[in-house]
């Protein structure tokens, strides 16, 4: 299924990478200690089983057992894995971050959190709440506050989410490849009308978005 | 009476660079940021001669010593993020960017 | 006096108790009862999510739950069930007859209860409790937001626990270093009592740090001030603080469940820790990397791009020394005899899941992937596989473990088997699913039909309740073995050549050993009497074992030659000093006459406890024979003050670092800063200095001479240290009247906040310094001091430094810069 946006595209391949690295290592190591608890369990729970005690297991034996190595080697495995993954992290967070604020193509768009709603202010200062309208292939760039409490803006089909905080304003920016409705929620616990803190985006063709707000390149000027 | 005299001593000390404290701190209109840097030196120096003679940190094994160096490490790191968050995200009152 | 062999009545035991093992029963039993309540409210709001739209808890029962649970499962439940076990066994794995404070030790248990009483009674405050959440957002904490009073009940009942956290740590620590027996090394320990070390120093720097921030919520809610509504602090203050103490303590959380998992596995394949030198290192590591990944938990904040990278790389770097610990443990089987009992496959569990919970954890530090997972069911799946799986599971593998040790029972493996069976099946149920629903926010009490999470949430909700049900096993299974278990030996499990608990009585006698003290030699295990100690031994290495002969710790013990003569164990000051502090706290919120109450009954404890040593009424000989290091040079009360004083660090500094981040804000809000001198007389501030340094002079100098056996010295230096410190106090009060007459008060604005807190704190130091001094000359005039014996003065004129030392910092950056 294609994603709705650059951002989920991107977030679901690199989500991928990690889903495929945490299953082979946990599957690996789960596998190890199965086997062993397998092959040396021994048949009777009983203590007299007739075997004897390694010398070493003893109060006040010297930790000798085992060596340094195998850690080390899991380190170093474990180091260059994490390399990869982050070097993978860091590209996906250069695109999903690059706020495109000189692309003269891109709404800016204010975005006030309230308990318990979403208002959002055009650059023409038309200002709505609970519904968010935008052209689909348009990059879209938010600013982002709160006018009381924390809470936390999130297009979650987008895998686009920002704290809004009091007093602060943040950035964020996503694209619509698709038209279509998508939901806006809070993610941040902020009252009792945290659950029901949802906004609608609408993501329009052009001509249909222009019919609703008016021609956008004549605003910006 | 040798460790009296050298607790007094000490005091004496610490009056003094109180003293220049006081006298740096006030001319701050003068020395600008180094009056700041001076003030927070000389009370950091205060601190530490508070620490090896009157709570006797130089009788305590080096350990002591090591773990309050430790717990006052800790809080670099707090330091250096808050530093690093006050100018972002940026302040709205300041109009945004 | 009463006398050991006139035995008291059970009910006056329980309550007056210090000793290690029943403070650990009453650890035990509190923690499982909060667990319990915690669990319920769980499945209240797990029914309520079971399905869209559902109509069973109100939005605001729902927060309430929610927070309530999440703060009881952290702080009531886990860390007090590890100190259940950490009470019961560590004194017996050191080979220690007690704790080093024994009475501070019942001190910290009853402070726990009271501050759970506390925390609980606030539900049922008007307005109900916290509905915050357990993270506590600001400004939703504050009181424009969540006016209930029981909100700040809540934040009364943390700073009770933490307190009690603070004792029980230094007890810990001098009790860990200091009273080893002879030959104990550090490393010769077993694992839970080495993690539980590395535990207490993640507690001593973490728990202050909450403190500070709670303190300043608290007044914000009490008195008015402005932290966290104000622009120059508000919701990125109470960010950092919180997260700051927020991710040591979720290590706190899983290292004691995970150190028993790792002996417990060691213990029943009958061989030695795979790298267990290895694995101390990796633990010390992860424990210093805790202190700089909590950024991990803001990234969405907006945070500095170059933080944030730094983060996300700390963050990873985490996950390696935990892998290399959970490499260790299974190698540790390799070639193991292993016994699959109860106690092993709840550890082999705890390792399970532990693994399965870090898995999920290295996508949290992404700080890509994390702009899906904050906030949503996802990080909730991967904290209980961590906190739960790994922390909680392991605690379970050491409740079975050391149950017949406790009471001398056996309890039956085939409930065991089978509470294990259901525990793992319905954990998975449980807490899996959860991943899947990485779009849902946590938190919410409401969903609709059209988001698609119905289905899961119904699996969810299932697994929640065979979860739970595998618990009333688990009870009916102890409860059964209590009345019905087979008696044991020493050592059920086979566990003697493991660690010391296994080669003492089940229960163990009041003081452990009955054979005598436990001494560890290159032969391993053997127990010698007192006196054959002190002619020497030397150990594998060939050095002397002990340094000192036996030391008195708690002001005057006796160690006769036939071993113990020992003092009442029992003290009621713990107990009703704890019932003063839970009114102080309650009556904060609810009016003056429970607060006098309250007070009147504290400082009525004080009283009696300091008598209690006045007339040297208390005596529990813990004589330490053995290993010292590396304290060999720091008596125990001293070493206790200092552990105390590192812990006070953490508490003064993020109450610095607040100051630092709100006024350097203020240059971007627009606040005006005071100029100096204009709202604080620097002349005056100067003057309180002087009088400060000057008391701190003295109290040094009355330690000086008691040293030298001088007794007018020493009345003299404490009473010059009273009245210059009481001056002091006295300068400060009339500042503060000054200030509130002019109109500025709390509230006024950021500054006057920060000013206020930071100097009322350090005034509430004086004062209790002011105390301690009265009780130090009652029992100068008595006597109580001599050239060899002035520990309690030692640890005084540590504290007093410290308390000077504070105002060195405070002095110019309220009135001079
Ligand atoms: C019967 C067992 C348990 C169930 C069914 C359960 C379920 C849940 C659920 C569903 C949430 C998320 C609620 C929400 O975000 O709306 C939650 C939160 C939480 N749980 Fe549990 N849990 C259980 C046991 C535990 C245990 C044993 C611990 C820790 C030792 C724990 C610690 C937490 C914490 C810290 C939170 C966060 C609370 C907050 O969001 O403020 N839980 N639990
Ligand atoms: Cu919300
Ligand atoms: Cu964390």
């Amino acid at each position: 299924m294609a994603a709705p946006a650059p951002s989920a595209e991107i977030w679901n391949s690199l989500f991928m990478m990690y889903v495929t690295s945490a299953v082979v290592i946990s599957a690996v190591v789960l596998a190890i200690l199965g086997y062993f608890v397998l092959r040396y369990r021994q048949p009777s729970s009983s203590l007299a089983d007739g075997g004897q005690d390694e010398p070493e297991f003893r109060i006040g034996a010297e930790p000798t057992r085992g060596s340094a190595k195998v850690a080390i080697a899991l380190s170093v495995i474990l180091g260059l894995l994490f390399v990869g993954l982050t070097a993978s992290t860091f590209s996906a967070m250069e695109f999903m971050e690059e706020i495109p604020e000189d692309n003269p193509d891109a709404l800016h768009i204010k975005v006030t959190a309230f308990q318990w709603g979403w208002q959002f202010t055009y650059p023409n200062g038309r200002t709505i709440t609970g519904e968010l309208r935008v052209p689909v292939n348009t990059p879209i760039v938010l600013e982002i506050t709160s006018r009381d409490v924390f809470h936390t803006f999130a297009i979650a089909a987008f895998k686009v989410k920002k704290d809004a905080i009091p007093d602060r304003i943040n950035f964020a920016w996503f694209e619509a490849k698709e038209a279509g409705e998508y939901r806006i929620q809070c993610y941040e616990l902020c009252g009792t009308g945290h659950a029901k803190m949802i906004a609608t985006l609408l993501a329009m063709e052009p001509e249909q978005f222009e019919a609703w707000y008016g021609k956008l390149s004549e605003e910006k000027g | 009476m040798r460790e009296e005299w050298q607790l007094v001593a000490v005091y004496t000390i610490i009056v003094a660079a109180l003293v220049a404290e006081v006298i740096v701190g006030s001319s701050w209109m003068t020395l600008g940021q180094t009056a700041l840097i001076g003030v927070l030196v000389i009370a950091t120096l205060q601190a530490a001669l508070v620490f090896a003679f009157f709570m006797f940190g130089k009788y305590g094994t080096r350990s002591v010593a090591i773990i309050m160096l430790i717990s006052i490490g800790t809080l670099l790191p707090l330091f250096l993020a808050f530093a690093f968050s006050i100018e972002f995200p940026p302040h709205a009152a300041a109009g945004g960017h | 006096m009463a006398h050991a062999n006139n035995k008291p009545n059970p009910l006056i035991v329980w309550l007056f108790t210090t000793n290690h093992k029943n403070v650990g029963i009453l650890y035990l039993v509190t923690s499982l009862y909060f667990l319990v309540v915690a669990g319920i409210l769980a499945l209240t709001f797990r029914m309520q999510l079971s399905a869209p739209n559902m109509v069973f808890l109100a939005a605001d029962s729902y927060n309430q739950a929610v927070t309530l649970h999440g703060l009881f499962m952290l702080l009531w439940v886990t860390t007090p069930l590890a100190a259940a076990f950490a009470n019961y066994v560590i004194p017996i794995q050191i080979g220690a007859k007690d704790m080093a404070f024994p009475r501070l030790n019942a001190l910290s248990y009853w402070l726990y209860l009271a501050s759970g009483i506390v925390a609980l009674s606030s539900f049922f405050a008007p307005g109900g409790t916290a509905d915050w959440g357990w993270t506590t957002y600001a400004p939703l904490n504050t009181l424009q937001y969540s006016p209930q009073a029981g909100g700040s009940l809540m934040g009364l009942a943390i700073l009770l626990l933490l307190s009690s956290t603070i004792v029980a740590t230094s007890n810990f620590m001098v009790t860990i270093f200091r009273l080893r027996a002879p030959g104990m090394k550090l490393s010769y320990l077993p694992l839970f009592s080495i993690f539980w070390l590395v535990t207490q120093f993640l507690l001593l720097w973490a728990f202050p740090a909450f403190a500070a921030p709670l303190l300043m919520l608290v007044a914000d809610r009490v008195l008015g001030t402005v932290f966290f509504t104000a622009a120059e602090g508000g919701a990125l203050l109470w960010d950092h603080l919180l997260w700051f103490f927020g991710h040591p303590e979720v290590y706190i959380l899983v290292l004691p469940g995970l150190a028993i998992a790792g002996d417990v596995l060691a213990v029943f394949s009958r061989r030695q820790l795979y790298a267990k030198k290895v694995i101390i290192i990796a633990v010390s590591v992860a424990a210093f990397l805790s202190y700089i990944v909590w950024v991990h938990h803001m990234f969405m904040t907006g945070i500095h791009p170059g933080m944030r990278e730094v983060f996300n790389i700390t963050t990873e770097l985490i996950s390696i020394p935990f892998g290399v610990i959970m490499l260790s443990y299974i190698l540790t089987l390799f070639r193991g005899r292993i016994r699959a009992t109860t106690p092993f496959l709840f550890a082999l569990g705890s390792v399970i899941l532990f693994i399965i919970g870090g898995a999920s954890g290295v996508f949290n530090s992404s700080v890509a992937l994390d702009v899906g997972m904050r906030g949503t069911f996802w990080v909730v799946g991967h904290f209980h596989y961590t906190i739960v799986g790994g922390g909680i599971t392991g605690l379970i593998a050491g409740l079975y473990y050391w149950w017949p040790k406790m009471t001398g029972r056996m309890f039956s493996e085939k409930l065991g088997k089978l509470h294990f069976a259901i525990y793992m099946i319905g954990f998975n149920i449980l807490y899996f699913p959860m991943h899947l629903l990485y779009d849902m926010p946590r938190r919410i009490f409401f969903y609709d039909a059209t988001t698609g999470w119905g289905p899961i949430n119904m699996i969810i909700t299932m697994g929640s309740l065979i979860f739970a049900s595998s618990f009333i096993i688990l009870f009916i299974n102890l409860i059964n073995s209590l009345r019905h278990g087979p008696k044991v030996g020493d050592d059920p499990w086979g566990g003697a050549n493991y660690s010391l608990e296994w080669n003492v009585p089940s229960p163990p006698p009041e003081f452990n050993f009955p054979k005598g003290v436990p001494v560890i030699t290159a032969q391993g295990l053997v127990f010698k009497q007192p006196w054959e100690i002190k002619k020497g031994i030397t150990t594998t290495g060939g050095q002397q074992l002990f340094t000192t002969t036996a030391l008195p710790t708690n002001g005057g013990s006796h160690v006769t030659e036939h071993g113990e003569e020992h003092g009442p164990h029992l003290s009621p000051w713990p107990f009703i000093l704890s019932i003063g502090a839970a009114l102080t706290m309650i009556g904060l919120v609810f009016g003056v006459p429970l607060l006098l109450q309250g007070i009147v009954i504290f400082i009525a404890s004080i009283v009696g406890w300091a008598w209690e040593d006045v007339k040297e009424k208390f005596h529990v000989a813990i004589e330490a024979l053995g290993e010292k290091w590396p304290f060999d040079r720091v008596e125990n009360v001293p070493l206790g003050m200092w552990f105390f004083l590192f812990g006070e660090v953490a508490l003064f500094g993020p109450l610095f670092a607040a100051y630092f981040f709100v006024r350097a804000n203020s240059a971007f809000t627009g606040f005006a800063w005071p100029l100096p001198g204009q709202i604080h007389s620097t002349v005056i501030g100067a003057i309180s200095t002087i009088i400060l340094l000057t008391s701190g002079l003295a109290a040094s100098l009355a330690l000086v001479a008691i040293k030298n056996n001088n007794q007018r010295g020493l009345r003299a230096g404490l009473l010059a240290a009273f009245i210059l410190g009481l001056a002091v106090l006295v300068i400060e009060g009339f500042q503060w009247a000054e200030l509130f007459a002019e109109g500025y008060t709390f509230g006024t604005d950021i500054a006057a906040s920060i000013y206020y807190v930071i100097t009322g704190i350090h005034g509430a130091h004086l004062l209790a310094g002011l105390l301690i001094i009265i009780y130090l000359l009652a029992k100068a005039y008595k006597g109580g001091y001599n050239a060899e014996k002035h520990m309690g003065v030692y640890a005084f004129a540590i504290y007093w430094g410290f308390v000077v030392g504070v105002w060195l910092f405070t002095f110019p950056l309220f009135y001079l810069i």
